[in-house]
């Protein structure tokens, strides 16, 4: 791995784990974002407790563990590319079937979304919604808006991904010495999936 | 190999999906509340372990990745102390 | 895998160097066209980038308290209507808090000191450097529009349920504007980290680090874990307000004070953001000012990182009277308390290092002593506001105010000044006049106290904050304060003339004017692109003054 060194650096091994440490505070900061979310829930918790859970038993529990499933696997497949590109190889195909998961995700996101605007429990702006106790708005209020915001990061995550298959077909990463763009490309899907990891039974499966 | 392969990796997080799932079933309140984030925390941790290169990376690394859990421990842990408190005489 | 030492040390032409022959002779020279400046990626000219706005926004934000003090100057309120004096007053608190203080020496003389500190040529990641500067700029187009559009009459703390459903203006916009800052806040700190981490030279041990790196690493710990709950939060108010997507709404079962917890958790260690690097500065100038080794390096290092800590458990004092429970009350008083802990070894630390020092009273001294004076007053004020009891009877008043602004304005800024006047020989290579430095560093202090001193007595009478129209006989010391703050503007105008006319008259500064220990002082001034012909080699501790014992021949 004798990755090419630019300034400021004076060793491979240096730069590397700089990119990788860089992305890594990038991520706690994603994750102190999220936490916010995270605090929200909990106070409507431990305020709410039977208006959330009544809340949480309407959501469509199955789609969300199918959407769970479909970002795990992506993880790995994404976790193999890039196995795959430290030891040199390009692994494309790997890499478009794991976006192919991520767009799988949003597409069921999209019909589940369809369905609670259906039930009338979407509170989408101008949607007719009927909730039968206040702090149920306030639960579906809140996970629109975490699913929509894990739903932007998921697809910026989509687009770093799309580039570097793009630049792994055509040859234009050399690998392994480029392999560090890989790897934190990697990093970014994988917190993505870990915050959905956490979204799930905070939102679907409160009992 | 020394260590699970990722694929190994990926099925047992199919399989906390399941107890997860299962788990929601059965368990309510308080007690399903913790299983419920232990088992996310525990498929989290085999993620950022596995995925994320902790497994192989130096002490500053994991520091940077998992330092920021301290602070969100504190922010759910004082403002769930005031609400816990309020009210009382 | 092969280990390869780069750039070549012997050999110039190697592309770890600077290419030209302009860009080894110093950072100025390297290219002169606006492209050069507005694409580089050199710590030190983006720098000089963040010294140009941040210094714009302060006099918008000095324009914004020009008008407020202006209006205090009638008990009637008689200049702006109510809504245009909530809109000077929260205008001033935006643009100095995101605008000035947060980015104001840590992206500056942060970007500027950090690698030249630490043997380093250039941050980590140059191009995300650069990238910070133009989010915070496009964050800075989006306050101008506020401004333009009609402003906002919030207060810079945006609490809602005001904020979200009852306020006019630009709320949404002010706060993406505020969020879009915080991503430069974010991106700057993880830089720092990973540059104090990662490139160090030889022999630039932690207990080698000069005390100004340890500040500014101890702040971006804050930038980078503080500023997203804020970046979230706003969030969520502009949810609300845009798309009736209430979390904190009382209507749907939430709870406004949520939002004051989630804003606090930011804003106050946001406040030792501001501070943190001031301790930093005020370190290097007392060192340099008395010539003596720092007293306690390790516990002025060590006093940096624990108030960044602490600063993160304290959040729940701005709460006192908002309706938390007092079990929470009285724990976030005690922990507020011992944040005198780590600040008072500092005051201590920098005494005893100017004890027996041989001083010079060159301006940078002159506002290190203004800031420790200003910074005991505003620190001990802040013991009494931490104290529950006495909170509750001064809480938003002007006692409160004052204290703020003795932090702040008497401190961060005066640091902010005390730097400018100490790294100006190095960032320019020209000396200014000293005399008319003392000047305003004098004027500046007398300045400060007439303007806030008299807000305590206003605050302990019981003057709240955020009212123009007031009973008659506080007018008495409003009109103290808006004298003062006339001394204090004009003062803050004096160095853009002696320091601008420094740079085409000035004598050249010689690498190091002040004949101190550092690395920055070691290089040429100003600095070449490269920082260092060659990578230094530190073989010893840092503030390695000579001290002069008993018994010494010229003692």
């Amino acid at each position: 791995m004798a990755d090419r060194v630019r300034e400021p650096y004076a060793a491979p091994g240096q730069q590397r784990e700089a990119a990788m440490m860089g992305m890594y505070i990038f991520l706690a900061s994603e994750t102190m974002l999220f936490s916010g979310l995270f605090l929200v829930a909990l106070h409507l918790r431990l305020e709410h407790a039977p208006e959330v859970v009544a809340a949480s038993r309407q959501m469509h529990y199955f789609i969300g563990a199918a959407n769970t499933a479909l970002l795990l696997t992506s993880s790995l497949l994404v976790a193999l590319a890039v196995e795959a590109a430290r030891e040199g190889r390009a692994r494309p195909a790997v890499l478009a079937t794991a976006i192919l998961l991520g767009l799988g995700f949003l597409a069921l996101k999209a019909v589940e979304y369809r369905m609670e605007y259906a039930e009338g429990i979407l509170p989408l702006p101008g949607a007719v919604t009927e909730f039968s106790s206040p702090a149920r708005h306030a639960f579906m209020n809140l996970y629109l808006i975490a699913t929509a915001l894990h739903a932007v990061h998921l697809s910026i995550g989509l687009g770093l991904l799309a580039t570097l298959a793009v630049r792994l077909l055509r040859g234009t990463l050399p690998l392994p010495e480029r392999s560090i763009v890989m790897v934190n490309a990697g990093l970014y899907w994988h917190l993505v999936d870990v915050i959905w990891i956490f979204l799930y039974p905070v939102f679907y499966l409160a009992r | 190999m020394r260590t699970a392969s990722p694929v190994v990796v990926w099925i047992v997080l199919l399989a906390l999906l399941g107890l997860t799932l299962a788990a929601s079933f059965v368990l309510s309140g308080m007690i399903g509340l913790t299983v419920a984030l232990a088992v996310a925390s525990v498929k989290s941790g085999l993620v950022f372990w596995r995925y994320m290169h902790l497994r192989e990376a130096s002490g500053l690394l994991r520091i940077a990745a998992l330092g920021a859990l301290f602070w969100v421990f504190v922010l759910l842990a004082f403002v769930t102390a005031d609400y816990l408190t309020r009210g009382l005489a | 895998m092969t280990l390869q030492e780069r750039p070549d040390r012997e050999n110039l032409a190697d592309t770890g160097l600077s290419e030209t022959p302009a860009e080894r002779v110093s950072y100025l020279r390297a290219g002169h066209t606006l492209k050069s400046w507005l694409l580089t990626t050199d710590h030190k000219r983006i720098a000089i980038l963040y010294l140009i706005s941040i210094t714009f926004f302060f006099f918008v934000g000095g324009a914004a308290a020009a008008l407020v003090r202006l209006d205090l100057l009638t008990p009637a309120g008689d200049l702006l209507s109510n809504e245009g004096y909530n809109r000077a007053f929260t205008l001033h608190g935006v643009i100095m808090v995101w605008f000035f203080l947060i980015p104001s020496i840590p992206n500056t003389f942060g970007n500027f000191l950090l690698p030249l500190m630490i043997g380093a040529r250039d941050l980590a990641f140059p191009r995300l450097n650069l990238l910070s500067w133009y989010i915070f700029m496009l964050a800075g187009l989006l306050t101008l529009a506020v401004l333009i559009l009609g402003g906002v009459d919030t207060g810079w703390t945006f609490y809602t349920p005001l904020s979200s459903m009852f306020a006019h203006g630009q709320v949404v916009l002010a706060a993406t504007a505020v969020f879009v800052a915080g991503f430069s806040s974010i991106l700057t700190g993880l830089n720092f980290i990973v540059t104090v981490h990662k490139l160090r030279c030889p022999g630039m041990t932690w207990g080698r680090l000069p005390l100004f790196v340890w500040s500014i690493y101890a702040t971006s710990l804050i930038l980078v874990l503080a500023t997203p709950v804020l970046s979230i939060t706003l969030a969520l108010i502009a949810a609300e307000r845009l798309f009736g997507l209430g979390v904190f709404d009382p209507a749907v079962g939430g709870d406004p004070l949520l939002y004051q917890h989630l804003f606090w958790f930011y804003s106050h260690p946001a406040v030792y953001i501001m501070v943190l690097p001031a301790l930093g500065v005020v370190s290097e100038l007392v060192a340099a000012a008395a010539r003596k080794p720092i007293f306690g390096y390790a516990f002025v290092a060590g006093s940096s990182m624990a108030i960044a800590v602490l600063g993160f458990f304290v959040w729940g004092h701005h709460m006192f009277v908002s309706g938390q429970s007092m079990y929470a009350s009285a724990v976030f008083s005690f922990l507020s308390i011992a944040v005198a802990i780590p600040s008072g070894v500092k005051v201590y630390n920098w005494t005893a290092t100017l004890y027996k020092g041989h001083i010079s009273l060159d301006p940078p001294f002159l506002f290190a002593m203004a800031f420790i004076g200003l910074f005991v007053v505003g620190g001990l004020t802040g013991l009494i506001l931490a104290m529950l009891a006495v909170d509750v009877h001064v809480h938003d008043t002007y006692f409160v105010v004052a204290h703020f602004h003795y932090i702040m304005v008497g401190g961060a800024v005066s640091a902010f000044f005390g730097a400018l006047h100490f790294w100006w020989p190095k960032m320019f290579g020209r000396r200014y006049s000293l005399v008319w430095g003392r000047l305003s560093a004098l004027l500046i202090f007398l300045g400060f106290n007439l303007t806030f001193f008299p807000q305590f007595l206003l605050g302990y009478l019981g003057m709240p904050r955020r009212y123009h129209v007031y009973p008659p006989e506080f007018q008495v010391l409003h009109v103290l304060s808006s004298a003062g703050a006339g001394i204090l503007g004009l003062a803050y105008l004096m160095p853009f003339a002696y320091l601008f006319y420094a740079l085409r008259y000035g004598p050249p500064a010689g690498d190091n004017p002040w004949g101190v220990t550092g690395l920055e002082w070691q290089t040429r001034s100003p600095p070449p692109k490269h920082n260092f012909d060659a990578v230094p080699v530190v073989d010893g501790p840092p503030y390695d003054y000579h001290v002069e014992m008993e018994g010494d021949e010229d003692g």
